[in-house]
């Protein structure tokens, strides 16, 4: 009796996870906020770090960033997680992580010039969403001043500058 | 099995069961309405390769919901113990390979409000449900479906 159970122990774990799984694929592909399975591709790290070292000024310091808040000449975009942007941001930064920039990138960015300056952000050094994002918005939208702040949120939290707490408006 | 007296609370397994059960029906049904937001947690701890992500987002809250239902019913107990203690190790490689890295990431288990703490709450609390796990695993648990169950199919043997 006991081994039979311990063989079943097993058979309906598996099957608690593929019950699990099952309902998460219908309930994927049925709802409207649904994915697709297949993962969006981002370009490596080491090949955003490359691209960066070609395009001029792309770099923008905690100091410059700090005084292009200050004189408003700058658009900021927070590329984390929306989940991140909400615990704190920059205030006056748009949300738009790197992965959303296909489904909601020009649409959010309609009414901003192309020459407008842009200055993108993720959460430090280590993390590579802004420099994907800045990519994308330099070379499929034409946002040629596109900066990326490479010391991100942890080096401007740090600074004790000013931050916002919750949603866009 | 020997490991553990032989008499537990039946008080503790019971808490066990429903707080393990209570936290991954939580997690989970928190996660689920939205996979988009949570591919990009997923996304941003940078362990996954690059075709499970999607993958992973879409089944894990279902899964988080299914096995924190049977828990609280009592409903296969330790195999729900078993797969979410799967769920939960693999949480746990996720947040020690970023705590080592020293990433700067909220946690995303529950919400997207931040509210999931640091990563090493979120380690610590991951290990205490590995715990419960382990222990759930190890026994059935008291005024459980499976208990009820399993005196119906006796009374029928005899």
């Amino acid at each position: 009796m006991n081994t039979v159970r311990s063989n079943h122990l097993l058979l309906k774990a598996i099957a608690i996870l593929l019950v699990g799984s099952g309902m998460g694929l219908a309930h994927n592909a049925l709802s409207s906020a649904g994915i697709p399975l297949r993962t969006p591709p981002q370009p490596s790290f080491a090949e955003l770090m490359s691209w960066s070292l070609h395009v001029e000024g792309l770099r923008v310091t905690l100091a410059e960033a700090r005084r292009a808040f200050d004189r408003k000449e700058a658009t900021f975009i927070d590329a984390r997680p929306l989940r991140d942007y909400v615990a704190g941001h920059i205030p006056g930064a748009l949300s738009l992580p790197a992965s959303d920039f296909e489904a909601r990138g020009q649409a959010l960015l309609r009414d901003l010039p192309r020459d407008a300056r842009i200055i993108t952000y993720c959460s430090g050094e280590r993390c590579q969403s802004s420099l994907h994002l800045a990519r994308m918005l330099i070379e499929k939208l034409g946002y040629r001043r596109t900066g990326v702040f490479f010391d991100g949120w942890h080096a401007w939290n740090a600074a004790a500058c000013p931050f916002v707490i919750g949603e866009m408006p | 099995m020997s490991l553990l007296p032989k008499r537990l609370p039946l008080t503790l397994l019971l808490l066990s069961r429903l707080l393990l059960g209570a936290t991954l029906l939580w997690a989970g049904g928190a996660k689920l309405p939205e996979p988009a937001f949570f591919a990009q947690t997923v996304r941003a701890y940078e362990v996954l390769p690059l075709p499970l992500i999607h993958p992973f987002a879409i089944v894990v809250p279902w899964i988080e919901v299914t096995a924190g239902l049977c828990l609280l019913l009592g409903f296969w107990t330790r195999s729900s113990a078993l797969a979410a203690l799967l769920l939960l190790l693999s949480f746990a490689v996720a947040l020690g390979v970023n705590l080592h890295r020293g990433a700067d990431l909220s946690c995303g288990c529950f919400a997207l409000d931040g509210t999931g703490g640091s990563l090493g709450e979120a380690l610590l609390r991951d290990a205490l449900l590995i715990a419960v796990a382990l222990l759930l695993l190890t026994r059935s648990a008291p005024l459980s479906l499976d208990r009820l169950l399993d005196r119906r199919s006796q009374i029928e043997d005899a």
